[in-house]
């Protein structure tokens, strides 16, 4: 999928490009550390792999995630959209599939065969991160709510309340991109019956046609 | 023959529900599912599903079992490759290590492990995996006078009538898949994926192994491939599957078509009043490969609509067609439409 859906992260993600990859990094390493300590086995368990390289493009975010994992552990670097990197593989999907691979409430594979989740390059190492990440029980607002401290639940619980927000809004923009696309939607389908006609008639004319040629003269 | 069942609260007339783990996650979301059994593997080569990333080490099997068995759920360990001649340690090991570890049962293939298990494992069951193909009464009886088996995993090509004939001259309790990918081959003496990867899914434990497996976006569509060779090609929007041999799709007589299957999932949902008629104790779900969201809506399904037969309620028929390969469900061999 390369065209991202129309969703609050989109909009979201085409504010955000005004905010450079550098001011992004220090989180994105902060989270890779607690990720790295909560789920230690989520890295043992690529070791077979050895070194691999990932990079993770957020089709609705204006940024890409370098995934480096070697020796049991892993780092991230964050990419401005179309930035080159050297990779065994690369993860394309919208947010909202991506966290729910990670917390494994989305299925992968089913992801990938209604073509809502892409990838290229190294199928063993896709195959093997996608198994350990659904292995590693990661709940990821339990890991961002921990670097609050004392603060977690309650950081949790208004990351919670924002993320519901946000799924109210999503669907309020679904239905709003429902009716923008009616008219072209009822066009083309329009348009397919009437293609259906013609190759009906067509199929009938060819066979009329066989049978005029086969006729004793 | 007793049944595995730990769950006192679980009738014995009921379907035990067998369900895919793999990983220690997956089998805690399978069991809080309602899974009255997990089975699960090793990280390595004894096992059919030997997967990157996936399968359990021996501290993750030891504290799976316990957590199973804490909720009233048994779990089976797979061990069920053959081994390679003059290789057969990791095998012993594994057998060794599941009966010290707790598991409830081993399900084996090679007649020779489950003669070794016979003879060092005594005290957990045997289970006759489906990579051993026996589809006989004769083939399983022997199995079960010669080494004490107490239940075999039937392979996916007979009609609930045969099951249910072979059913009543057998003593050997009998375990049907339900759900999951369908081979078309018989199990156990399958070589596509040997023929093109040279790794096989009766030796090493996987077929079509990712590490052969490419797909590439192309002007026509995706294509998938398997150790190079093109084995399907996908219109944008068509659903893709994993290019297995026998899934693929071909040109053969200037036409193209998926000449061995489709890539379909089975799905006997709908038909489990029958399955438990034909006289089966478990039922399958097939998927350690498939990630919790897959095992916990999966295993949710079956569970209900094996709790509504037995209160002689209506099958509630949940939508998940979703999880299937290619979005296809069938019955496979089980509602037999062809000769």
């Amino acid at each position: 999928m390369s065209t991202p859906p129309f969703s609050p992260v989109l909009v979201g993600g085409l504010l955000l490009r005004a905010i450079p990859p550098e001011i992004v990094q220090p989180i994105a390493d902060r989270l890779a550390r607690r990720v790295q300590v909560r789920h230690p086995g989520l890295f043992e368990r690529l070791n077979p792999l050895g070194p691999k390289r990932f990079l993770v493009d957020v089709v609705d975010l204006p940024w890409q995630f370098l995934l480096m994992i070697a020796d049991g552990e892993g780092a991230v670097s964050v990419l401005r959209k179309g930035d080159s990197a050297e990779v065994d593989a690369t993860i394309r999907a919208p947010l909202k599939v991506l966290f729910g691979l990670l917390d494994g409430s989305i299925d992968g594979d089913a992801m990938f065969f209604t073509r809502d989740l892409v990838y290229e390059g190294d199928t063993e190492a896709v195959v093997a991160l996608r198994n350990a990440l659904d292995g590693a029980d990661i709940d990821f607002l339990d890991d961002v709510a921990a670097g609050f401290g004392p603060l977690a639940d309650p950081a949790k619980a208004i990351a919670q309340k924002i993320l519901k927000a946000v799924a109210r809004v999503e669907t309020d923009m679904e239905i709003l991109g429902e009716s923008l696309v009616s008219p072209a939607v009822r066009r083309a389908e329009a348009q397919q019956r009437r293609i259906d006609e013609l190759e009906e008639r067509c199929a009938r004319l060819e066979k009329t046609l066989r049978r005029s040629k086969t006729l004793p003269t | 023959m007793s049944r595995v069942a730990r769950d006192p609260s679980r009738p014995v007339t009921s379907l035990e529900l067998v369900c895919p783990a793999g990983t220690p996650a997956a089998l805690r979301t399978a069991v809080d599912a309602g899974a009255h059994t997990v089975y699960c593997g090793f990280r390595d080569e004894t096992n059919a599903r030997n997967f990157p990333g996936l399968n359990f080490n021996r501290e993750e099997l030891r504290d799976g079992v316990a957590y199973a068995h804490d909720h009233g759920a048994d779990v089976l360990v797979a061990i069920n490759t053959f081994p390679a001649a003059g290789n057969l340690d990791p095998w012993y090991r594994a057998i060794d290590d599941a009966a010290r570890l707790g598991a409830d049962a081993v399900i084996l293939a090679d007649i020779g492990l489950v003669e070794y298990a016979k003879d060092n494992a005594p005290n957990i069951r045997r289970h006759l995996s489906v990579q051993a193909a026996a589809s006989t009464p004769e083939g399983i009886n022997y199995y079960a006078n010669n080494f004490g088996i107490a239940r075999v995993v039937l392979p996916r090509v007979l009609t609930l009538p045969e099951i249910k004939e072979l059913n009543r001259h057998t003593e050997v309790e009998t375990e049907v898949f339900v759900f999951g990918g369908l081979c078309v081959m018989a199990e156990g003496r399958c070589s596509l994926s040997s023929y093109v990867t040279g790794k096989s899914p009766n030796k090493t434990g996987v077929c079509s192994p990712a590490s052969h497996v490419a797909y590439e976006e192309t002007g026509a569509g995706l294509a998938s491939k398997l150790g190079g060779f093109t084995i399907n090609r996908f219109a944008q929007g068509e659903p893709a599957g994993y290019p297995t041999l026998c899934k693929g799709r071909f040109a053969a007589n200037d036409k193209v078509s998926y000449l061995f299957e489709e890539p379909v999932s089975l799905n006997l949902l709908e038909m489990l009043p029958e399955v438990a008629d034909a006289g089966v104790t478990a039922l399958k779900i097939e998927g350690r490969q498939r990630g919790k969201a897959y095992v916990e809506k999966v295993v949710k399904a079956f569970r209900r609509a094996v709790d509504a037969l037995e209160k002689g309620q209506q099958l509630d028929a949940a939508a998940i067609a979703d999880l299937t390969e290619g979005g296809q469900e069938t019955a496979g061999a089980y509602r037999k439409a062809w000769h």
